[in-house]
């Protein structure tokens, strides 16, 4: 009853946070994702954080889409714990304006969506899509990639929660032997949402490989 | 009438989309001035996917006096064509395989797929004579059923059919690992069992494959052409000035064929969309998908139609009148819904955003990801077409197949989460030792000096640690698919510039291959 008072004045119906997995959900004091907000991860682990992010969510039954990034290495978000079956891949054209719609059309159907922003975005049509954003109740990850050419930043969004994730080490891998067996990664939880930043150093992936009965 | 098959040309450029990509174009638009260049020599050319043309000899190769002449000029018309698009490109860096493109003739879609792929190696068309297109089929490996999934349709097993006990098949990866286990390499081995034993086998596809061994199409020819009250036509009352008020006028059009189509049990596979402008201007092509029109489809056809009508004849006036009429039918085997377990609203919801998506910029921008297994990691998932495949039923996680890691010689985990393709979007570095030699690997594996320096682009990298050299070895006994590479795993440091205050210098790691002598970029653990 209150949901469909709620949603005929127009204000968003609040819905509990959506879920992350244990070593990153300290980092966030509503313990998971808040829907409506707009994420933006940045250093050199950028992505794997995004998609760590993004993994438990997926196993509840929320719907992931990634968009723009080109080169994804599916079997990195299998081992960030994201579920297969609930992964779509989006390119959309490059242009601002035509890149805007098409988010904006996958808003509707998904929960959570990590986008890497082509450079051509304006903070205009970036500020509609955090507005979508907000009415469906979604959560918008953006990733900044600055290895992959022709891909922009992540601000030209205001963001409400800044995450920055940096490797610290790499274990395994010597002056020609062995190879990499784990990474560990320093995160960074703060932004204009956050009443105080908090921060860890945990190990990627940090949950183990789920394979798909 | 005669069930033979049609003998038809294919045109195949494998890497459009890749290509597209790199011109920074959606597929489709970037296809349309192919499109137009065959166009104006043959007017009906069936237009399957980005990057697939197909059309019958019968009209066209009359014309112009015979089969060869026919492949000759569609080859040097898509050459032509395909040459302007990269003039028009002047700038930007392409790989020339992106391109390559080649034309087949023969009886039969299959065949005739196959025959453009080997024309793809050679440069040249491959006509196979009509008398001996079966026997050349017969000896043709099944593996080309994969390579052919544009020219013969997507596999509709028993797993959508809803055929409980049959052998699950929903993809062509599974129908030939399946058949090559039961030791039937060639179409003829297949060819040679009986059409019952298929279908016990393979459920609803084992007719199709039946069918398709032996040199016929999939469909049989309709005996009966469509009774016109089938072929439907909207008229609007005043011009429509705007694509997307046409393509929203065609969706209910198109739902409303296709519902009576299906009332009377048939699916239609060949649509004739002809749209016509006040100013007596007209825009008419035709479309195939053999695994059956639904009204997204169509709806998806008006609309390329639409775009390539508008971009490149800008017609003078409105739209006046649409038409569809289905030229060609098959029987409709339908699709059982699960009884229960149900697809959740999130489900529901998702797969609406999606083929919304696919109708704004094609189908072939979405994809869901599945395991193919490879050494290569940016080979061990395809990206498999929304359209192609149920996400509702994949939901439920029935139809992904996982077995990840468990490759022999692929990269160890944690996996990195950026892969670049060798063949078509890997980037070239320079791997280079202490003297600023490249560094290269001799047939013993063993590198000519330690790597001490990457070099992306204008950014140098200090290698702080490395592992390898692993070889990478596939279809040594294959000359031409053969290849042989090195993998460099690579820990590296940013170089400091001058003007730029320090960064906190961090590792990055990135894998390198090695492959004729050219390192790329396989993979980057952003």
């Amino acid at each position: 009853m209150t949901t469909e008072l709620r949603t005929r004045l127009g204000a968003p119906v609040v819905r509990a946070p959506l879920p992350v997995v244990a070593p990153l959900s300290s980092l966030f004091a509503e313990g998971g994702l808040v829907r409506g907000r707009t994420v933006a991860c940045s250093g050199d682990a950028a992505l794997s954080a995004a998609l760590a992010l993004s993994a438990a969510a997926t196993r509840s039954g929320s719907w992931l889409a990634v968009v723009g990034v080109p080169n994804l290495g599916v079997a990195a978000a299998i081992e960030a714990g994201v579920a297969v079956e609930r992964i779509v891949l989006a390119q959309p054209p490059r242009a601002s304006r035509e890149w805007i719609t098409t988010v904006a059309a996958l808003v509707e159907g998904f929960d959570v969506l990590v986008v890497a922003p082509p450079s051509s975005l304006s903070q205009h049509d970036a500020r509609r899509l955090q507005s979508r954003i907000l009415a469906r109740q979604s959560v918008l990850v953006v990733v900044d990639l600055p290895a992959v050419p022709s891909l922009g930043s992540s601000d030209v969004f205001a963001s409400d929660l800044d995450v920055h994730a940096d490797t610290v080490a790499w274990s395994g891998i010597e002056r020609g032997g062995s190879h990499i067996t784990q990474r560990t990664v320093h995160v960074r939880v703060g932004g204009r949402r956050c009443a105080s930043p908090r921060e860890d150093t945990i190990t990627l992936p940090c949950s183990t490989p789920r394979l798909a009965s | 009438m005669l069930d033979a098959p049609t003998r038809v040309v294919v045109v195949q450029f494998p890497h459009w989309s890749s290509f597209a990509a790199a011109l920074g174009r959606s597929a489709r638009s970037a296809f349309e001035p192919i499109v137009r260049a065959v166009v104006a020599h043959v007017p009906l050319v069936e237009v399957t996917a980005p990057g697939m043309l197909v059309f019958a000899t019968r009209g066209p190769s009359r014309y112009v006096g015979g089969d060869e002449p026919l492949a000759a000029l569609v080859q040097s018309a898509v050459g032509d064509a395909v040459r302007a698009t990269l003039a028009a490109a002047r700038g930007t860096v392409i790989d020339h395989a992106q391109v390559a493109f080649g034309v087949g003739v023969a009886d039969g879609r299959l065949a005739a797929g196959i025959a453009s792929r080997h024309a793809l190696q050679s440069g040249k068309p491959l006509v196979v004579p009509p008398e001996a297109s079966a026997r050349w089929l017969a000896t043709s490996p099944v593996r080309a059923l994969a390579e052919c999934v544009e020219v013969i349709g997507t596999v509709i097993g028993a797993a959508r059919a809803g055929v409980p006990g049959t052998h699950d098949v929903s993809s062509y990866r599974d129908v030939v690992s399946l058949l090559e286990r039961l030791g039937l390499y060639r179409f003829g081995d297949v060819a040679a069992l009986s059409e019952p034993d298929l279908i016990a086998r393979f459920g609803a596809f084992g007719r199709d494959l039946s069918r398709l061994s032996r040199g016929l199409d999939r469909h049989p020819p309709t005996a009966v052409s469509p009774p016109p009250d089938r072929v439907c036509t909207l008229h609007f009352d005043a011009p429509v000035e705007s694509r997307d008020a046409v393509v929203a006028a065609s969706e209910s059009l198109a739902a409303g064929l296709v519902d009576h189509l299906a009332a009377n049990g048939l699916a239609m596979v060949r649509l004739h969309v002809v749209i016509d402008s006040d100013h007596g201007e007209r825009s008419e092509r035709m479309w195939y998908r053999s695994e059956g029109f639904t009204a997204r489809s169509v709806v998806e056809s008006v609309r390329w139609q639409m775009d390539a009508w508008i971009t490149h004849d800008a017609p003078t006036s409105g739209v006046v009148s649409l038409r569809l009429s289905p030229e060609q039918m098959v029987v409709d085997a339908g699709r059982q819904a699960a009884l229960w377990g149900g697809v959740r609203d999130g489900d529901r919801h998702a797969q609406r955003a999606v083929r919304r998506v696919a109708d704004m910029n094609g189908a072939e921008s979405v994809t869901v990801p599945a395991w193919r297994g490879d050494r290569d990691p940016a080979r061990s998932f395809e990206f498999v077409r929304s359209d192609a495949v149920d996400l509702e039923r994949r939901a439920e996680g029935d139809v992904v197949d996982l077995a990840t890691g468990e490759w022999r010689g692929a990269l160890p985990s944690p996996a990195p989460s950026l892969v670049f393709d060798a063949s078509s979007n890997a980037p070239e570095i320079g791997v280079l030792d202490a003297r600023g030699d490249a560094v290269m690997v001799d047939a013993r594996h063993a590198m000519s000096a330690d790597p001490s320096v990457v070099r992306m682009g204008e950014q140098c990298y200090d290698v702080v640690a490395w592992a390898g050299p692993w070889p990478v070895e596939e279809r040594w006994w294959d000359p031409r698919r053969a290849r042989r590479a090195v993998r460099l795993q690579l820990l590296v440091r940013a170089r400091e510039r001058a003007h730029e205050l320090s960064s906190g210098s961090r590792s990055i790691a990135m894998v390198a291959v090695l492959e004729r002598r050219i390192w790329r970029l396989a993979a980057w653990y952003a």
